[in-house]
């Protein structure tokens, strides 16, 4: 047996022989292509998955921004708590005054309460922790200890 | 009257050419519009296309094969029909119909970004985010075939025995195009009912090729 394969192809093929070939294997590859097309168009991933990296994108941005948001609220929250506590601070300040005054009230009732002059009082108003009200008089040129609180 | 016959006969040889490419065509088109209908819309068509090219090269170069187990084989001279000139022509055309659904597919899946190949990927070995050795064994297999190709191409111009043992090397791309095809899709309905049966058609085509082979032939081959 002789091998035809190859070695004289140009020469001696027809053009008969290519145009046969080519018409019959074009329509077939053509078929071949469009089941493959079926067929590839069924094991299409979903829309979900292909978009999976967009949407981790987007989480991880998400996750980015997050804490900076939480952060901030929670800062704003410590602010107006640390803001209220001051508040407290100061009244029960004036009150610890006020029970000062009191006291310093009672103890010299006995010899001077009407010898201090009017005008050298300081008039503390308010209201307590607990919603009592604070009015008193409150003499700061005698007692020294009033100085240091305020 | 001879002239006035000789004339019909070209007529009706160029009319019988005419219909041929008008029926081809008009089957090609109904095809790949019906193809494109499919497709038209989908959020993943150039991905569908690709895949599809992919599946179609494959279908392809095992037809292009087993016609060139064929073309070799010493019983080829029991088959008359088609010719030798036509079954080589046809060889032939494969190989330009396969390499062109090769090329659609790397082009396709290098443009692609959901594809996760990228030209770096289609180029050069190890390259690609998806599935690297399975993409680095395909590059291997299109190098591998282009060499048979481009060896086929001369072999008008080339003695045998020099382009006829590269030309062999279609073997090694036709097992790494089979490896890229498993180990690249994760289809195993596909690999079931396609891959397993061409490859078992082909092993049996090609030893059946071996050992139907006589001393008588091999000298032949080298003339």
């Amino acid at each position: 047996m002789t091998m035809t394969t190859g070695a004289t192809v140009p020469e001696r093929l027809g053009h008969r022989a290519r145009w046969t070939a080519t018409l019959v294997v074009t329509p077939c590859a053509a078929a071949v292509f469009g089941a493959a097309v079926s067929w590839a168009a069924q094991t299409e991933p979903p829309k979900s998955a292909t978009t999976i990296s967009h949407a981790k994108a987007t989480a991880a941005r998400s996750a980015l921004s997050a804490p900076d948001k939480a952060a901030d609220t929670r800062t704003a929250a410590l602010r107006r708590e640390s803001a209220q506590g001051r508040q407290a601070a100061t009244a029960m300040h004036h009150d610890l005054l006020a029970l000062q005054v009191l006291l310093a009230q009672l103890g010299g009732d006995a010899s001077s309460a009407d010898s201090y002059p009017s005008d050298a009082a300081d008039t503390l108003s308010g209201t307590g922790p607990a919603g009592l009200p604070v009015v008193t008089t409150v003499h700061l040129d005698k007692w020294p200890s009033a100085d240091r609180a305020r | 009257m001879s002239a006035l016959a000789a004339r019909r006969h070209r007529g009706v040889r160029a009319g019988t050419l005419v219909a041929a490419i008008t029926l081809s065509a008009g089957i090609t088109g109904l095809i790949v519009g019906s193809a494109a209908q499919q497709i038209a819309g989908r959020h993943l068509a150039v991905w569908v296309v690709g895949r599809a090219s992919a599946m179609c090269a494959y279908v392809l170069l095992v037809a292009l094969v087993l016609m060139g187990l064929l073309l070799s084989h010493p019983w080829r001279a029991r088959v008359r029909r088609p010719s030798t000139a036509a079954r080589i022509r046809l060889h032939i055309t494969l190989s330009v119909f396969t390499l062109v659904f090769i090329t659609l597919h790397i082009v396709i899946l290098a443009t692609d970004r959901y594809a996760g190949v990228g030209w770096w990927g289609a180029l050069v070995p190890m390259g690609a985010s998806y599935r690297p050795v399975a993409i680095t064994i395909g590059l291997i297999a299109v190098w591998s075939g282009l060499l048979a190709g481009i060896t086929a191409a001369l072999a008008g111009r080339l003695p045998r025995r020099l382009w006829w043992p590269i030309h062999k090397v279609a073997s090694v791309a036709l097992v790494l195009a089979w490896l890229h095809s498993v180990l690249g899709g994760k289809d195993t309905v596909a690999l079931f009912v396609l891959y397993i049966p061409t490859a078992a058609l082909l092993v049996v085509v090609g030893v059946s090729r071996y050992v139907a082979h006589q001393p008588a032939d091999r000298i032949a081959e080298l003339h």
